[in-house]
């Protein structure tokens, strides 16, 4: 115990519990202890402790040294994203900019600036969309880093231990790092945990793969068939979703074939053959069905059996298009004949979104023409005309149902006319409210998905207000600023 | 011609903003879009900013400051459209024209130009006419009462300090914590504001019976000294008024002169306390080391920052001192040629040159050096490494990361501050030159 430890231990006992100074050592520091003297011990003790303290404090070393150096980060594959580029980084992060720069970066080939990889690490944390956009960027270094921060490992390989110890968020992320690099790996994954999964994890991996699904999927098709009985209605939805989606399931075999004995064609007549309509009766089966059950369906025989119209709509809205068309051999039209005259097209046009199942939302254009949806799967005229009947019309519930699932960068002359529109239609207001929070959230969505290139309107009437003049300089310095990034990403027009 | 800055880097220019909401708003208004005329004249900038009201904001920047002048009714400086047009100018200079400034701008930049000439002329000390001179048998009479107040709460401070070794330093934790806080307030009332912060930092330590018994030992420390402050050296007297928190005596300092060269700032490093935040800057020309202290009370912003990495030419005069560290800058400081950094030290050699000037002045807060190369060990709790140990390293978690990042394992030279226990990093050596390490922004 050396002189100061002693010193210590009487300061934590107390003086008053009867202990004395202990006698200094005979070394310099201890010899220069022994010269303080005060009136009573608790103050000799404190001169005598700010003499070690200081000499200790003055006298420090460094610690030795540790041989746990981290390794150097590897030898950069990718060029450093240049000054002209990098530039524009600081401004746009924490913008809705980010991603487009974040995805030019990744066009051209370059990596992050080593400086900014812990702020944009930190915001892909929060933010998962930015996830799969920073990963080409990162380089070396960023994957490096990464490793040091248990809360950027975005994407870990994934281990026994680590999924054990791993929440459910935490697995559900686990499960999609690894689907993206390897699906196979990914099915194993599923088929090994799936089952012994919680409820809550159960959905959000079922989610996570609806999310992902392949047709190479139907290799999981066993897997699936065991969910369509699980405890969970949440879990046998998402797997009977699934088996629908895999157009080769034996769920979509099994609902055709019910499809086929509900439906019967009749020949049609003169008005029939005029107009290419075919008339159709159901004729609900009679005999049990083995399989209703985990199909989603009540038993044909049972007492809710369902009636011949809510069994067509069910088939219609759950079983995969192409195995419907190709099991009763009808072409789409015919499809979307049966489904008008049983008043059963919002399931089908329901199958054909959620399929995305192009033909047969050309085919439903006819009856829905108007439906958004179906105009984002059908012919790309279509939804051009559509959208330009809706910028002629100023309707901007429409424009954002139309505009709204396309993705960037617009078409310039959609976009001009866009811009036009929004120029328009901005009138008076002198703020937000007063546009309307529909023309707030267009200029919003045009601010990042139109065209860098695209053409500037005429400029607004001379009366116009300063909200307007503000608003439509905003929107034109986003896209200026775009067009900017486009050009030092040296990316063209195209 | 005045000299201007070389362009500063966004993260310097960021790090002039007031406060972290300042830099915020200057990265949204940092585009075009928001400004209607954008210009840069040699040695300035100025733009119109669209605010909420409904004429725009003139707004200009004296490179040579850099300082901003803007007609916005903010009280912050430099504001946020100050920063947002050097923002803009260091990522889209080519949207600048070269129009000349309004005539408030140009007013404005040539009064500036003006005093600055002023002062680079001027050698003679400034005169006492036209300020009213103190009553020398007032002030004596005002001192006298001061030091009975200091010395009676000195004297209860040592009580209170045997009081606790008495009762055991282990039944400390259990005291109330009203303890604390009251001998602190009645530090404060004894105008020993130095001697209070010492104090509440007292709970702080309770968890480390070690590091409590050496805080209290440097309080004591102050409590022996001040009764015999007559047998100490003037600049022993001076580094002892300093830790019992008697206010620097500016004007004093300012007259005696200070070294005319070009300081280099190497990095500031914040502290929050209770509701007031310190701000310090660290200058370094050829050996000497000087530290400019801004205040900031209640959130209110501070008065613009040296962008750190720059070097300036300032006259900086030392606060005397045994270990002379505290200054103040006697006349603006301008822009000039950067000159070229000393080699970064050992973390031995920061020990010993601490140390020295802990023999000095044995209530020294911290020293700043710059030192390196440096291998970084992150981990729970992070350290440095050179050839002649470790020690630890504290920082927010942004800028340690930042630091990781920059070397990816290879060895780099930071310019740190050394508390006694830990080093703070305030900027680092980057490409051949000194990167400032931000501070975390809320956004």
């Amino acid at each position: 115990m050396s002189d100061h430890d002693r010193l210590l231990a009487l300061a934590l006992v107390g003086t008053a519990r009867g202990g004395t100074l202990p006698t200094p050592g005979p070394d310099a520091l201890g010899r220069a202890c022994a010269r303080i003297t005060r009136p009573d011990t608790e103050r000799t003790l404190l001169a005598c402790a700010a003499l070690y303290a200081l000499a200790h404090a003055a006298g420090r070393t460094p610690d030795p040294a540790s041989d746990a150096l981290p390794a150097l980060a590897p030898a950069e594959a990718l060029p450093e994203a240049p000054e002209r580029a990098a530039r524009h980084l600081p401004p746009v992060i924490g913008t809705p900019l980010l991603p487009e720069w974040l995805s030019l970066c990744a066009q051209a080939g370059w990596r992050v600036p080593p400086a900014r990889l812990p702020e944009l690490l930190d915001l892909a944390r929060n933010d998962s969309s930015l996830r799969p956009l920073l990963l080409p960027v990162l380089g070396e270094r960023g994957a490096w880093l990464a490793q040091f921060n248990p809360t950027w490992h975005f994407t870990p390989a994934a281990s026994e231990d680590i999924w054990e110890g791993a929440t459910e968020a935490a697995r559900e992320a686990l499960w999609r790092g690894v689907r993206e690099r390897d699906a196979q790996a990914a099915r194993e994954l599923l088929r090994e945990h799936l089952s012994t999964e919680r409820v809550g994890s159960r959905k959000r991996l079922l989610g996570a793969l609806l999310d992902t699904l392949t047709p190479d999927d139907l290799a999981l098709e066993p897997l699936l068939d065991t969910l369509t009985t699980d405890r969970s209605e949440d879990v046998r939805t998402l797997g009977r979703t699934a088996l629908h989606w895999l157009s080769g399931s034996a769920q979509n075999a099994r609902n055709a074939a019910r499809f086929a004995v509900l439906v019967q064609l009749g020949r049609p007549g003169l008005l029939g053959r005029l107009t290419g309509q075919t008339p159709s009766t159901l004729t609900p089966a009679t005999g049990p069905d083995e399989h209703a059950n985990r199909d989603g369906l009540p038993n044909p025989t049972g007492k809710d059996r369902p009636s011949a119209t809510a069994l067509l709509a069910h088939l219609l809205e759950h079983t995969h298009p192409d195995v419907l068309l190709t099991t009763v051999n009808i072409p789409p039209a015919t499809l979307v004949n049966i489904a008008r005259q049983h008043e059963q097209l919002p399931a089908l046009a329901e199958n054909a979104v959620i399929t995305r199942h192009a033909t047969l939302a050309a085919a439903l254009l006819h009856d829905l023409p108007s439906d958004p949806a179906l105009l984002h799967l059908g012919p790309p005229d279509l939804l051009a005309t559509a959208q330009r009947q809706a910028l002629r019309d100023r309707d901007p519930e429409r424009l954002l149902a139309l505009l709204g699932p396309q993705p960037g960068p617009w078409p310039p002359e959609l976009g001009a006319a866009l811009l036009s529109t929004l120029r328009d239609s901005i009138g008076a207001a002198h703020h937000d409210y007063a546009w309307g929070y529909r023309w707030v959230q267009l200029r919003d969505l045009a601010a990042g998905r139109l065209h860098p290139h695209t053409p500037p309107p005429a400029p607004l009437a001379a009366d116009a207000t300063d909200y307007a003049r503000r608003t439509m300089n905003e929107l034109l310095g986003t896209l200026e600023l775009r067009k900017q990034m486009w050009h030092d990403f040296g990316k063209g027009e195209g | 011609m005045t000299p201007t800055f070389p362009p500063l880097t966004p993260d310097a220019i960021l790090a002039l903003a007031p406060d972290s909401g300042s830099a915020a708003n200057a990265r949204k208004l940092a585009t075009s879009a928001k400004w209607q005329n954008l210009h840069a004249p040699v040695g300035s900038l100025w733009g119109q900013c669209q605010g909420s009201g409904k004429e725009p904001y003139l707004t200009g920047v004296d490179l040579s400051g850099p300082v901003g002048k803007c007609s916005c009714p903010s009280r912050k400086f430099p504001c946020k459209h100050a920063l947002a047009l050097l923002l803009l100018h260091a990522s889209q200079s080519g949207d600048f024209g070269t129009a000349a400034p309004p005539e408030s701008i140009q007013t404005w930049l040539d009064g500036r130009a003006k005093r600055a000439e002023g002062t680079e002329l001027a050698q003679t000390p400034p005169t006492e006419e036209g300020r009213a001179a103190p009553d020398p048998a007032a002030q004596v009479k005002r001192r006298a009462a001061r030091e009975k107040k200091v010395t009676e709460g000195l004297d209860a401070l040592q009580t209170f300090l045997a009081d606790l070794i008495r009762d055991g330093l282990a039944h400390a934790p259990a005291r109330p914590y009203s303890d604390w806080d009251t001998q602190a307030a009645r530090l404060v009332d004894a105008q020993a504001p130095g001697a209070a912060r010492l104090v509440r930092q007292i709970p702080e330590h309770l968890g480390h019976p070690a590091a409590l018994l050496s805080h209290m030992s440097r309080l004591h420390l102050l409590t022996e000294a001040w009764p015999r402050r007559d047998t100490l050296s003037a600049p022993e007297q001076t580094d002892l008024r300093a830790a019992l928190g008697f206010p620097l005596d500016s004007a004093t300092v300012l007259e005696r002169g200070g070294i005319r060269a070009n300081w280099t700032v190497m990095g500031q490093g914040y502290t929050e306390e209770d509701m007031l935040t310190t701000r310090r800057t660290w200058l370094t020309s050829g050996d000497d080391t000087a530290l400019l202290l801004d205040f900031s009370a209640g959130g209110r912003p501070f008065s613009p920052a040296l962008p750190a990495g720059v070097t300036v030419q300032a006259e900086v005069c030392f606060a005397p001192a045994s270990f002379p560290q505290r200054a103040l800058l006697n006349s603006e400081a301008h822009a000039t040629r950067a000159g070229s950094l000393p080699d970064g030290i050992t973390l031995d050699a920061l020990l010993a040159r601490h140390g020295a000037a802990l023999a000095l002045n044995p209530w020294l807060d911290r020293t700043a050096h710059l030192t390196g190369p440096l291998r970084l060990l992150p981990g729970e709790s992070w350290h440095v490494q050179d050839r002649t140990g470790r020690l630890p390293l504290t920082g927010n978690e942004r800028a340690l990361y930042t630091l990781l990042a920059l070397g990816g394992g290879e060895a780099l030279t930071l310019y740190t501050e050394w508390d006694g226990a830990t080093l703070t990093p305030l900027s680092v050596l980057y490409g051949g030159a000194l990167l400032p390490l931000r501070q975390t922004e809320s956004t």
